[in-house]
């Protein structure tokens, strides 16, 4: 698929465990854009992150999401990512015995289709460049996936994984947290490195931090399991000096969590 | 005026279907000889194959003849010996670095 | 316990006519009083009692030709290696021993090495492996037919790995391999056996025993395979009796659909004596896999390291034992003992049992089992990087065994287990 991509998230609710969780999210995001999902903890902003991705534990109950015209609620986890969607999580899994490396090539192979394959040499070197870019020591490239990498390193990790995968529409959960400022920066140039309009970025966050070195060009707040409030990158200027009381106070909202009955 | 340089360059873009890394990084290529005679600029590549029942071997050698040629030289001829027979240990050290993670 | 009496008298008959020395018919004759007077083994996880004990007689199957086929894919393809094919427990086909010989080394089969080399069989036949270990294994001292006889003397090393392939094709004859390696100060071999039958094989008990004898310095490496289908009854008992600074390798690859009791390791006699086991199961179907890497020190500063994985597909169900035993006196002992096994089935069965004995202080001891499943979210990690459901889950699954395979340090032992492995996991 080539051309501006595009991703258009109506009215989706989604449940865990009988639980309802997301109320009702509204989202459009376009290639060349960056869009910052910005609320405080317990508000829905991993399960959208998630739930976009197809993880099995959260249950869409309503709404739809469309990526380029296509239906991504109908999809499997892996054609959502060959589409694609891209996730870079908050918590990414430890699997022992499969190089990373490895498992980028394949994955790349699998996006790119049967008998697109990169030819070794060439994945090895191009790795070898954005490992540099990513000040990531060559050796993690042989180092079983994900496994005994601090919190840093395994951000780092998913950012070289979209480098790598190169998506459509890459979705950031909390990048930001347990990084330093310096591995901050680094991510953060990973991230910007890939801005074109091919490209759309959503990134989610609770600090305002991340968004002074990756410039949203829209910032929404998430409350109760729904976006509560739109804007550009003022609005997270605005949250940074007066707090989310300041908003739940304008919004009339005493409970900002999902488990909220009002 | 094509030196021995230009063609291992060449070579270095062709790649083993199979093993997908380039004839020169897997140590197939044995040596290049250049010679003029009479003012036509002959080419013979002594190379081996990894395997010896390899099933691309004449696409692989119908590349390197063609490449070879449209670097200019007049005749192009491909020494294809199994002595000594190909080992892993030919190959070059990033060759061998990713054959070793990345299968 | 079976009625064996009536097999007492032509038991004797047979195996004299068969020309055996009588040191061994002697042997033979206490191991069958054994058999008589012991019960059916009653091991902790596996259950004797519904299978069949008496697929078996005395007399070998007339080795027919089908044994080629089955052992072809496990044959040494280059010319060079010594090979030893014994099926249906008679000697098939022996090529490439005399290079062995070269080195004043031997290998040759059992049986006539109890003829041909009389001294050193009568010497160590039985030391490591006890005749009334079991009631099996007294069975299997009666009635073996045949295995590899290997001898390496002083300061000799084999460089090219010796070959044996036992193949059963005939059903309810019983199957009861017999190996003994004598490797003497400084020297070192490597052994590959491979055990194999039809597909076609109903009832049949299978019992094997391998001992090695690892003189001080010397250095032994055995490497298993075992694929049977799910008629097999299998026993197995192997074990090393390590000298001083010795070393003993095992490798197990087990494969099997049947039942399988499988006990292997070292005893570490000799100071600075070390032995490592690594074994790989994949339980298909019913099968039912009861692994023990027993490893006893007695000598000081000794060092074992026993690794096992295992995945269970199906109905199968895996027992991993680990037995580390330290002895009073083993002082600067190291034991180490890991046993991890994958279900990717609800209705597989594994349990993980790290057993540790240790009788002295100065010693350094680990352990780690573990049973587990696939984890949802590892699935769904490398799923949403694009990998199908059916890939991601073999990555996992060959991620899991990755640990133990590239410890297998010799690289065609390493790529046989690979190959079998993708055989069976397809």
């Amino acid at each position: 698929m080539t051309g501006v991509p595009e991703l258009k998230i109506s009215g989706l609710r989604v449940s865990i465990d009988g639980k309802e969780i997301l109320k009702g999210v509204d989202l459009h995001v376009r290639g060349g854009e960056v869009h910052a999902i910005m609320g405080p903890n317990g508000t829905g902003k991993s399960t959208l992150a998630s739930a976009l991705m197809g993880h099995p534990k959260y249950t869409v109950t309503d709404g739809s999401v469309m990526l380029d015209g296509q239906d991504v609620l109908a999809m499997h986890v892996d054609e959502r990512a060959r589409a694609g969607l891209f996730l870079a999580m908050q918590y990414p899994s430890e699997v022992t015995g499969v190089s990373n490396a490895n498992f980028m090539r394949m994955a790349l192979n699998a996006r790119r289709g049967e008998g697109q394959e990169v030819p070794v040499l060439k994945f090895h070197r191009d790795l070898q460049n954005k490992m540099k870019a990513l000040s990531m020591d060559p050796e993690f490239a042989q180092r079983y996936l994900n496994e005994g990498f601090s919190g840093g390193e395994k951000k780092r990790n998913e950012i070289l994984q979209m480098s790598v995968l190169e998506p459509r529409i890459a979705i950031l959960d909390e990048i930001d947290s347990g990084l330093d400022i310096d591995a901050l920066r680094i991510v953060a140039e990973g991230v910007n490195a890939q801005k074109r309009p091919e490209f759309g970025l959503l990134m989610i966050t609770h600090y305002q931090r991340l968004l002074q070195y990756i410039q949203p060009d829209y910032v929404h707040v998430m409350m109760q399991g729904r976006i509560v409030r739109s804007g550009g990158r003022e609005l997270a200027e605005e949250l940074e000096a007066k707090g989310y009381d300041w908003l739940k106070a304008e919004l009339g909202i005493a409970d900002e969590t999902v488990s909220a009955t009002v | 005026m094509i030196t021995e340089e230009a063609i291992y360059e060449q070579l270095k873009e062709v790649v083993d279907p199979e093993i997908q890394i380039d004839v020169v990084n897997l140590g197939m290529i044995y040596g290049v000889k250049i010679e003029e005679v009479d003012g036509d600029t002959n080419v013979t590549i002594r190379m081996t194959l990894t395997t010896m029942g390899c099933p691309a071997m004449e696409q692989l050698q119908d590349e390197i003849v063609h490449r070879v040629e449209d670097m200019g030289a007049n005749r192009v001829v491909i020494d294809l010996t199994f002595d000594p027979p190909w080992t892993k240990e030919m190959m070059s050290e990033e060759a061998k670095t990713v054959m070793r993670y990345l299968f | 316990m079976r009625g064996v009496t009536q097999l007492s008298g032509s038991f004797e008959t047979y195996f004299t006519q068969q020309g055996d020395p009588d040191y061994l018919i002697e042997a033979r004759r206490k191991a069958m009083r054994s058999y008589e007077s012991l019960d059916i083994p009653r091991f902790e996880k596996s259950d004797l009692t519904h299978r069949n004990l008496a697929a078996f007689k005395i007399e070998a199957a007339a080795a027919g030709n089908t044994w080629q086929a089955i052992a072809d894919p496990y044959l040494a393809q280059d010319g060079q290696s010594s090979v030893l094919v014994i099926a249906d427990g008679q000697v098939v086909l022996k090529r490439g021993l005399e290079q062995v010989e070269a080195n004043g080394a031997v290998f040759t089969n059992l049986r006539s090495a109890a003829v041909s080399h009389r001294k050193l069989v009568e010497k160590h036949l039985g030391t490591a492996v006890s005749y009334d270990e079991n009631q099996l294994i007294s069975l299997q001292t009666a009635l073996w037919r045949d295995g590899a006889f290997i001898y390496v003397p002083s300061g000799v090393t084999l460089t090219e790995p010796l070959q044996l392939i036992c193949v059963t094709t005939a059903s309810g004859h019983g199957s009861f391999p017999r190996n003994l390696i004598i490797a003497e100060a400084s020297s070192a071999v490597t052994l590959y056996d491979a055990y194999l039958a039809a597909e076609t094989i109903t009832d049949e008990l299978h019992v094997g025993v391998t001992e090695v004898v690892v003189g001080p310095d010397a250095h032994v490496v055995v490497g298993s395979v075992q694929d049977f289908p799910k008629a097999a009854t299998t026993i197995l008992s192997r074990r090393a009796n390590v000298g001083k600074n010795g070393r003993m390798d095992w490798v197990f690859g087990e494969l099997s659909e049947g039942f399988t009791v499988a006990d292997f390791g070292s005893v570490l006699q000799g100071d600075g004596s070390k032995s490592t086991s690594h074994a790989i199961a994949v339980g298909i179907g019913r099968a039912h896999i009861d692994m023990t890497a027993r490893m006893i020190h007695i000598g000081r500063f000794s060092e074992s390291d026993t690794m096992a994985r295992g995945v269970m597909q199906g109905r199968s169900n895996g027992v991993y034992r680990g037995f580390t035993q330290i002895h009073k006196g083993a002082s600067g002992s190291d034991g180490q003992q890991t046993e991890k096994l994958l279900m990717l089935s609800p209705q597989s069965r594994a349990d993980a049992i790290p057993m540790l004995l240790i009788d002295e202080n100065d010693v350094k001891c680990g352990h780690a089992a573990s049973v587990g499943q696939i984890s949802e979210d590892q699935l769904f990690y490398l799923m949403s990087r694009g990998i199908s459901e059916r890939d991601a889950k073999a990555m996992i699954v060959w991620g899991f065994l990755q640990p133990v395979l590239a410890e297998i340090s010799i690289e065609r032992m390493r790529e046989a287990v690979t190959s079998m492995l993708e055989r069976k996991m397809a």
